[in-house]
């Protein structure tokens, strides 16, 4: 099957799993043993690695002229935090299943873009390795389905009555540079758990997660801010509101755990979630709905058409009929979106030259146009 | 001006009214000449407040003909029915207009109304015409408006606007709407109680502005208060006016429980007099 760049295609998918995934056990086996053994996440989905920044950046084909041409689309960053704590401690293998889905249904409402995937998970902070694991934002089968089976979820949770997924969040308000906020576009943020959240942040748990270069970093990427002054959850969130349209995803419906994550979410970013099966079904409905390419209505034919039992179909319009519907449709910049084919002269730029720019460029034989305004034409 | 739906044509008339979110042209469909209401988001950013009061309008409308059903088969008469969907909008189609810069825009039209513009505004009844309802005509105003409080309530949908702006009149045929669902909510299992209440006591503080009271000092017109046995009716809505009642069912009940010592069932003509 002939490979379209830009679109994970179900081939890419199944030859990625053959590549990474292990026939037997949890995919993330590999990587449990090895981090077991070593003390340390591979740097791909270590939130240390790789400069602790996480990027979501246009893609490009490199032009003879010298330009560089918009190769898919207006990149969207669309950040997971998947709780693998006690009863979703397989949330990884389940993320692993649903990918095709996730990515054909995300695409479906993203016309244009070039949806750019992390899938991160959480545990908790007295679990014995790891607090989260931050991948990289990927586009690929290959990569997203490499990265997973790199995680390494605890299982643990602790029965503690909360979980830890505030340093994922703090990572994505603090720690993401994107393309989409240059232009005063959202990315999408999605936190899935069936269990409250703890409002703090913790220093030493910082220095555990990110590491030596955490403070230097965040200045780096335009944040003072200092571990004698850290922000609370609520605070990270209200951030985090600023670059992504960012809701939690409830599994089951405890009502602490409503309680918790609407005190920092707003009521209204808390959205049922009946199963983790229907995360790529949840998702694409509220991308859908945030940009404008779904309406209630239609959302609700989306699930109909993709087979959601009516009853879990309700629970879950009636849960998002309360976001911010449109709210990225309705931002400054949304209609002057970079699209596929689009020019630019650097890659840093922020937008794309204009095509009278284009047409503008002297061309060797080419005569000026009669009556042109401006500046002399000389031949 | 023609304003073209996937479906249909509308011919817009005049504007009727405004708020930060949309705005409201009388339109006419063409082809069967409905007259109907032409909602249009103000910009883009209107647009999700129009598509969830198109969704939750569908939703109620749903929602009364699964009563209405289920009425019919316990009372098994075929004049008698509840009445529900009379108290809300029908919405007639709702759709992005690209000629209009992708803005949102629904079609509404009033069940068994069919010139829109005999629905009248509380406020307008207060405000342009100068006007206050004798209190029996307060009384099938005040009984509709919870009676479609509960219902809405009930549905899971706190209605955000129950103010003089948001409820319309027809005076000759006894029709109450209740019209803005722009501030709507769905709630998953029931609308809290302090958004209940808040519901009941801004509709009722419409009420007691349209009979020429002021429910935060308690006053009213002398004839009003001049009856002694009107004073339980006056009591009664200052208390729906304060917030404490929280469950419009039980604001019905009582509501007519009293309403029914007082006038006689039956029709009686909208009177209106001046303030």
């Amino acid at each position: 099957m002939a490979r379209n760049k830009g679109v994970m295609s179900r081939a890419d998918y199944t030859a990625a799993t053959s590549a990474h995934v292990p026939q037997n056990g949890p995919s993330t086996a590999r990587a449990e043993k090895e981090a077991r053994r070593t003390g340390k996440l591979d740097p791909l989905v270590d939130p240390a690695g790789y400069g602790l920044i996480r990027r979501s950046l246009i893609r490009f084909n490199p032009r003879p002229d010298k330009l560089w041409e918009v190769a898919v689309g207006f990149p969207v960053p669309i950040e997971d935090h998947l709780d693998t704590t006690g009863s979703m401690g397989d949330n990884v293998d389940r993320a692993l299943k649903i990918l095709p889905d996730t990515a054909d249904m995300v695409h479906s409402v993203l016309p244009g873009c070039d949806p750019q995937h992390a899938i991160g998970i959480f545990g908790d902070t007295e679990d014995r390795f790891f607090v989260i694991c931050r991948p990289q934002f990927e586009m690929d089968a290959e990569k997203i389905v490499k990265q997973l089976t790199l995680m390494v979820p605890e299982r643990g949770g602790q029965g503690n009555g909360k979980e830890d997924p505030q340093y994922g969040l703090f990572a994505a308000a603090y720690l993401t540079a994107s393309y989409a906020n240059r232009i005063g576009l959202k990315g999408y943020d999605f936190a899935i758990s069936d269990e409250p959240v703890c409002n703090y942040v913790d220093a030493r748990q910082l220095q555990r997660v990110f590491g030596d270069e955490l403070y230097d970093k965040l200045k780096e990427n335009g944040h003072e801010i200092s571990a004698r002054k850290l922000p609370d959850t609520k605070e990270i969130v209200s951030v985090l509101l600023k670059r992504t349209h960012a809701f939690f995803l409830q599994v089951d419906d405890r009502r602490d755990t409503t309680a918790s994550w609407s005190e920092v979410y707003g009521r209204e970013r808390v959205v049922a979630l009946p199963s983790v099966e229907l995360l790529p079904h949840v998702k694409t409905v509220i991308i859908g709905l945030t940009e404008g390419t779904l309406s209630l209505t239609s959302a609700k034919k989306f699930l109909r058409d993709h087979e959601v039992g009516s009853g879990d179909a309700r629970r879950i319009i009636d849960s998002v009929a309360n976001i911010p519907i449109g709210a990225q449709a309705a931002l400054p910049n949304f209609k002057k979106r970079p699209k596929k084919g689009d020019l630019f002269k650097s890659k840093t730029d922020l937008w794309p030259i204009d095509a009278n720019e284009l047409s503008e460029e002297p061309e060797a034989g080419k005569k000026a146009k009669k009556g042109s305004r401006g500046s002399n034409n000389w031949l | 001006m023609t304003i073209t739906s996937p479906a249909n044509k509308y011919e817009v008339g005049k504007q009727v009214a405004a708020n930060a979110a949309s705005r409201l042209y009388l339109c006419t469909q063409e082809g069967i000449g409905r007259k109907c209401l032409l909602q249009i988001a103000s910009d883009v950013e209107g647009n999700g407040a129009l598509d969830r009061s198109a969704f939750i309008l569908g939703r109620l409308a749903s929602r009364a003909e699964e009563l209405e059903a289920e009425y019919a088969a316990h009372v098994r008469d075929p004049n008698k029915s509840l009445g529900y969907a009379y108290g809300f909008t029908q919405l007639v189609e709702s759709f992005v207009s690209e000629e209009q810069d992708g803005r949102r825009i629904n079609i509404l039209a009033f069940r068994n109304v069919d010139e829109p513009s005999k629905m009248v505004p509380i406020a307008n009844i207060i405000d342009k015409d100068g006007l206050r309802a004798d209190l029996r005509t307060s009384a099938w105003i005040m009984g509709k408006i919870l009676k479609m409080l509960a219902f809405t309530q009930s549905s899971g949908i706190a209605i955000g606007q129950a103010d003089a702006t948001s409820i319309l009149l027809e005076t000759d045929e006894h029709y109450v709407v209740l019209f803005d669902f722009s501030e709507a909510k769905i709630h998953d299992d029931t609308v809290p109680r302090e958004i209940r209440a808040k519901e009941i006591a801004q509709a009722t503080q419409a009420v007691i502005a349209l009979i020429g009271g002021d429910h935060e000092t308690g006053m009213f017109p002398d004839d009003v208060v001049a009856i002694e046995k009107f004073k339980p009716y006056v009591e009664l809505l200052l208390d729906l006016a304060s917030g404490d009642q929280g469950d419009a069912h039980n604001a019905h009940r009582e509501f007519y429980s009293l309403v029914d010592t007082l006038w006689e069932r039956g029709f009686y003509p909208a009177t209106f007099l001046k303030r």
